[in-house]
C-alpha cells in the first residue's frame, strides 16, 4: 500500500480531515518526502514528536521546544527513511514523554478514537490514535513507564517495547536514559515485526545499543505449542484492578492454553514496588537530563537581568506543571541528603524486581500480565498525579528489567478496548511477538469482538 | 519523615534553575509530599546484601572513536535564540 510522490499530498491532506476531533498530530507534513527505493517504499508512518526529525518541527510537546527545527535525524528515523517509509507527521505526547494521558501536552489533549471523551493514554497517545482512528498503519512511540503499551491498550492495537539495547536511542529525546526505548505500535503484530526488522541493531551513535541480529520474521507464524507461560497472579492483589480487567486476563490464560501452551500461576511479589521504584529514578534522570533545556543554544528564552535570571524564567515559562514536578523531585531525590535513602534505595529494588522477573523466565518461556488496571479514563476525570502513576504498576517491570513487552488488545470492558500484556526474555524479542501473533489469530476467529480493528497490513 | 515545606520547594527551584509561581509552589509541594510518603512503601524492602542497579546493559556498553564529524552549521545557527554573526548570543555571565 505504498503511495507514490504524487498521491501523498493527498493521503496528508485526509489525515488533516480525519485529526480534526481527534487531535492525534502536532504536524502533518504538507509535501512528504517519498524515498525512491526501499522495501516500504512510500509507506506512511507517524513519529512520536519527541524523536528528532531533519527539518521538521520536534516539539516534544513543550513550549520549550515549540519552534525547534532539528538539523538532523534520529537513527531509527534514518533508517526508516532508507527502508522507503514517508515521514507524514509527528504525534502528540504529553510533554517530554511524562505523563499516561496525552493531557499533559502544552498545546492540546488528544481524544480516544474509541470514545472521543475519554483519553487515548499516554504518552505515546498521540501515536496510538493515529493508527487505532486509521490515519496511518504504523507509527513508533518511546516507552520508559509503558507510554507504548498503556495507550495501545487504551485503544486497542499493538504496541511494542523492545529489549532495552535493541533499538537506537540516538535522536530520542532523553527522559530516563536507563529506562527509555522506541518501538512500534500498529493494528497487526506482523506490522510491528516488519518495523522491528528496519528499526533494530547496534548503533555507534548509542552505546547502550547491543549487537545481536534478530530475525523478526522467520518464526512468527509457528504458534505456540509446547511452550510454557507463566501468568502473573500477583496482580490479582492490586486494589485498583478492575473486575472486566480481571475478567480478561483469565480469559486469556484460557486462550493461550487452547493454543497449546502449558500456563502456570505464578508469583512476583515485589511487582508491588515497581511504581514507588520508578518514580524515583525516572525523575532522578529527568533532572539531569533536562538541564540541557536553559535557553542558551535552541529552544524558548526569556530574557533575564543575566544568566540565572534568563535560566530561571525560561525553565519556568517553558516547563508545563508535571515536568517541573518530576525535575523538583529527582533533585531532591539525588541530594547529597538524601541520595542514599531515595536513590540508592530504589536502584537496589530494581535489582530485586528485575532478578525476580529473570528467574522467573528461567522456568517460562514468558509472562503474562495485563497492560493496564483499568480501561481508558474520561478526559479530566484524574487530576491527581500519583493517581497517574498508580496505573504504570504492570508496565513499569519490564522497564525496569529492559525486557521485551507488547500488548496485545484482548477483552472489552463496555465498549472500550483492554490489552494483555506478553513480556519475554532479554533479546528473545522475537519469541514474544510470536506468541502475540497466535493470539491474534485465534482472537481474530472469534467473533465476539475480542480484539478490534482492521488487518491492513504494510506492504511494498 | 520528610515535610516538603515552602523552603525546601525554593531551595529545589534554586539548585534546578527552575522559576515557579507562588500557587504553582503550594501545589507542587502538597503532590511532591503525596508522592514522597507513598515512597514510604520501599521501607520494608530488605536491601542489605543487593547491589545498586543503574541499567540494563551493565558491562556491555561499548564506545566508538572520538572522531571529528562536520555538522551543517547553518541548521544548528538557525535553532539560537539570539544571534550574532554566526555566533549564539548570551547574557553576561559575570557580575
Amino acid at each position: 500500500m505504498g503511495y507514490k510522490k504524487d498521491q501523498i499530498k493527498d493521503f496528508a491532506e485526509e489525515i488533516k480531515e480525519k485529526d480534526k476531533d481527534i487531535k492525534a498530530f502536532i504536524t502533518i507534513v504538507d509535501d512528504p518526502e517519498v524515498p525512491e527505493s526501499g522495501e516500504y517504499k512510500g509507506v506512511p508512518i507517524a513519529i512520536k514528536d519527541n524523536i528528532i526529525t531533519e527539518g521538521i518541527k520536534t516539539t516534544c510537546a513543550s513550549k520549550i521546544l515549540e519552534n525547534y527545527i532539528p538539523p538532523f535525524d534520529a537513527t531509527v528515523v534514518k533508517k526508516l527513511k532508507e527502508a522507503g517509509f514517508v515521514i507524514i507527521g509527528k504525534t502528540n505526547l504529553d510533554e517530554f514523554a511524562m505523563g499516561s494521558s496525552t493531557e499533559r501536552s502544552a498545546f492540546f489533549p488528544t481524544r480516544n478514537p474509541i470514545d472521543l471523551e475519554r483519553i487515548p493514554g499516554g504518552s505515546s497517545g498521540g501515536s496510538a490514535a493515529a493508527v487505532a482512528a486509521d490515519m496511518v498503519p504504523v507509527a513508533l512511540g518511546s516507552d520508559t513507564g509503558g507510554s507504548i503499551r498503556q495507550p495501545s491498550a487504551f485503544t486497542g492495537i499493538y504496541g511494542f517495547k523492545p529489549t532495552y539495547g535493541l533499538v537506537s536511542r540516538y535522536g530520542l529525546v532523553a527522559f530516563a536514559s536507563s529506562l527509555d526505548q522506541i518501538g512500534p505500535m500498529a493494528k497487526t503484530v506482523d506490522d510491528i515485526a516488519k518495523v522491528m526488522s528496519v528499526i533494530a541493531g547496534k548503533d555507534e551513535m548509542d552505546s547502550t545499543t547491543v549487537d545481536v541480529n534478530i530475525d523478526f520474521l522467520k518464526d512468527l507464524n509457528k504458534g505456540i505449542k509446547g511452550m510454557k507461560i507463566g501468568a502473573i497472579k500477583t496482580v490479582f492483589d492490586e486494589q485498583g484492578l478492575h473486575e472486566d480487567v480481571a475478567n480478561a486476563f483469565e480469559e486469556f490464560v484460557k486462550v493461550i492454553e487452547e493454543l497449546g501452551a502449558e500456563v502456570e500461576w505464578v508469583d512476583v511479589p515485589s511487582i508491588k514496588y515497581s511504581v514507588a521504584v520508578y518514580y524515583i529514578i525516572a525523575p532522578s534522570e529527568v533532572s539531569s537530563n533536562l538541564s540541557r533545556f536553559d535557553g542558551v543554544r535552541y529552544g524558548l528564552r526569556i530574557k533575564g537581568e543575566n544568566i540565572k535570571e534568563m535560566y530561571m524564567k525560561t525553565r519556568n515559562a517553558g516547563f508545563g506543571e508535571e515536568v517541573k514536578r518530576r525535575i523538583l523531585l529527582g533533585t531532591f531525590t539525588l541530594s547529597a541528603t538524601y541520595y542514599e535513602a531515595y536513590f540508592s534505595k530504589a536502584q537496589k529494588v530494581r535489582r530485586k524486581i528485575s532478578d525476580e522477573l529473570y528467574n522467573s523466565l528461567k522456568e517460562f518461556d514468558a509472562l503474562i500480565l495485563p497492560t493496564v488496571p483499568t480501561p481508558a479514563p474520561k478526559i479530566g476525570e484524574i487530576k491527581d498525579p500519583l493517581t497517574y502513576y498508580l496505573m504504570d504498576i504492570f508496565t513499569i517491570p519490564a522497564n525496569l528489567a529492559g525486557l521485551p513487552a507488547i500488548n496485545v488488545p484482548f477483552g472489552k470492558s463496555g465498549n472500550l478496548p483492554l490489552g494483555m500484556q506478553i513480556m519475554g526474555r532479554r533479546f528473545e524479542d522475537a519469541k514474544v511477538l510470536r506468541i502475540a501473533k497466535a493470539i491474534q489469530e485465534s482472537t481474530t476467529k472469534n467473533k465476539d469482538g475480542k480484539t478490534h480493528g482492521c488487518y491492513r497490513e504494510i506492504k511494498s | 519523615m520528610i515535610k516538603v515545606t515552602k523552603d525546601l520547594l525554593k531551595h529545589l527551584e534554586e539548585l534546578s534553575k527552575v522559576g515557579v509561581s507562588e500557587e504553582e509552589r503550594a501545589k507542587l509541594a502538597e503532590s511532591i509530599q503525596e508522592i514522597l510518603d507513598y515512597m514510604k512503601l520501599l521501607d520494608e524492602v530488605d536491601v542489605s546484601d543487593v547491589d545498586i542497579m543503574y541499567t540494563p546493559i551493565e558491562g556491555s556498553a561499548s564506545l566508538r572513536k572520538d572522531e571529528v564529524r562536520k555538522f551543517p552549521s547553518e541548521k544548528i545557527v538557525k535553532n539560537f535564540p539570539e544571534e550574532e554573526k554566526n555566533q549564539a548570543k548570551v547574557p553576561p555571565i559575570l557580575g
